[in-house]
């Protein structure tokens, strides 16, 4: 029975410590961390894509067709990998987007595990018609927590 | 309150330690041209001293279906089990590296235990270079040439060439039958944007090879581009 109570004080303790540090610091970081040292060839971080471009760049969602039409960027094409899509198709609409001149590509994906912008961003730069193609680092994550996907602001 | 801390640094522990022994996190495969679909096997082993359990694991591509080997999600300290990945390669040539992502036990949403990684080589069979011709609005309508190289081991006929685009002229021409062939692409008129799919028909065998796309552009130079033109 002493043990119990002394579990419960301490648990207590670990709750008021919490909540005394939220009230302190605010709620937890949500926006995914991006060192633009760090990164990957073709890769950006959000931060950059606003301060170069504020943002007006041309939005490729690299996730399947559901996730897109779910939440994808407002304004932005989809060109996934799934093998039931026509791949064509994605080439030809991403080529009528390019020959617009757009600043920049930016191809995104899924949260936490996703190399398919990079394979799309490999796809585009063949095109050879513009040399600023890249994927941007954290995916959706990066996007949702700076309320730029649709249906988030 | 000795015993109360003890027991509750246990359980602290229990909860942060965890984890599986894979014999190797990144394999290389040849793809041969005619897959459609590779598997990737990484065999491990739970060599911590208590149970593991995968909680969640994840391909982040519908091309990539991944499960453990006999459906089981525990394993006991010693036991020994298979993450199985397979790729459905329709949609992609050249080099791939794909990511599978294992959650064990109480791992948060964003930090998966274990990164296992997929290198694939797939033939191209068709090589298209370049992709695009292009020509600057105004500039002289010269003509280009896509070349098309077969690369596999079997011959490759073109059967036809498809034009989106009357402003362009096409002619197909012959190297060597069966290897080497050359699109030479001009515009009619230089002094109108546009874009021109061509769609290159060819008989290889392999059905994800058959068709090609290539593509031709008349556009304005970007302002970065000009820029970077001027001395």
């Amino acid at each position: 029975m002493r043990l119990i109570g002394q579990l419960a004080v301490l648990t207590g303790i670990s709750l008021t410590a919490s909540a005394i540090h939220f009230r302190i610091s605010g709620p937890p970081e949500r926006r995914v961390s991006c060192d633009p040292s760090n990164l990957k060839a073709h890769e950006i971080c959000l931060d950059q894509v606003v301060a170069r471009w504020k943002g007006k760049v041309l939005w490729v969602d690299a996730r399947t067709r559901k996730e897109w039409q779910a939440d994808g960027v407002p304004g932005s094409i989809l060109w996934s990998l799934d093998p039931a899509e026509d791949a064509f198709k994605f080439e030809e609409d991403a080529m009528n987007h390019l020959m617009e001149g757009p600043p920049a590509v930016i191809v995104y994906c899924g949260e936490g595990n996703c190399g398919l912008s990079h394979q799309v961003v490999q796809k585009i730069l063949k095109f050879d018609l513009t040399k600023d193609v890249y994927a941007l680092h954290g995916g959706v994550g990066a996007l949702r927590a700076a309320r730029m996907l649709k249906g988030s602001n | 309150m000795k015993t109360t801390l003890f027991l509750w640094s246990i359980l602290t522990a229990a909860l942060s330690a965890a984890g599986l022994d894979f014999q190797e996190s990144t394999k290389a495969i040849n793809a041969p041209a005619d897959a459609t679909e590779i598997v990737a096997d990484f065999p491990f082993t739970n060599k911590t001293g208590k149970a593991v359990e995968i909680k969640r694991y994840d391909a982040g591509c519908a091309c990539m279906a991944v499960g453990v080997a006999g459906g089981k999600l525990v394993y006991q300290p010693g036991e020994a089990g298979v993450i199985r990945a397979k790729f459905d390669m329709s949609n992609y040539s050249g080099d791939v590296e794909k990511s599978i992502a294992i959650w064990l036990d109480a791992d948060p949403e964003s930090t998966p235990s274990v990164t296992l990684l997929v290198k694939a080589h797939i033939p191209e069979v068709i090589k298209i270079e370049p992709k695009t011709v292009k020509w600057d609005v105004g500039a002289p309508p010269s003509p280009q040439t896509i070349k098309i190289t077969v690369e596999g081991e079997e011959k490759v006929n073109i059967r036809s060439v498809s034009n989106s685009n009357d402003n362009f002229t096409v002619e197909l021409k012959t190297l060597k039958e069966g290897l080497s062939y050359e699109l030479v692409v001009a515009p009619k008129d230089s002094s109108v944007s546009g874009l021109g799919v061509f769609r290159i028909d060819t008989d290889c065998k392999i059905e994800r090879h058959k068709v090609k796309q290539a593509f031709a552009s008349i556009r304005r130079a970007l302002p970065s581009e000009a820029a970077k033109t001027q001395p």
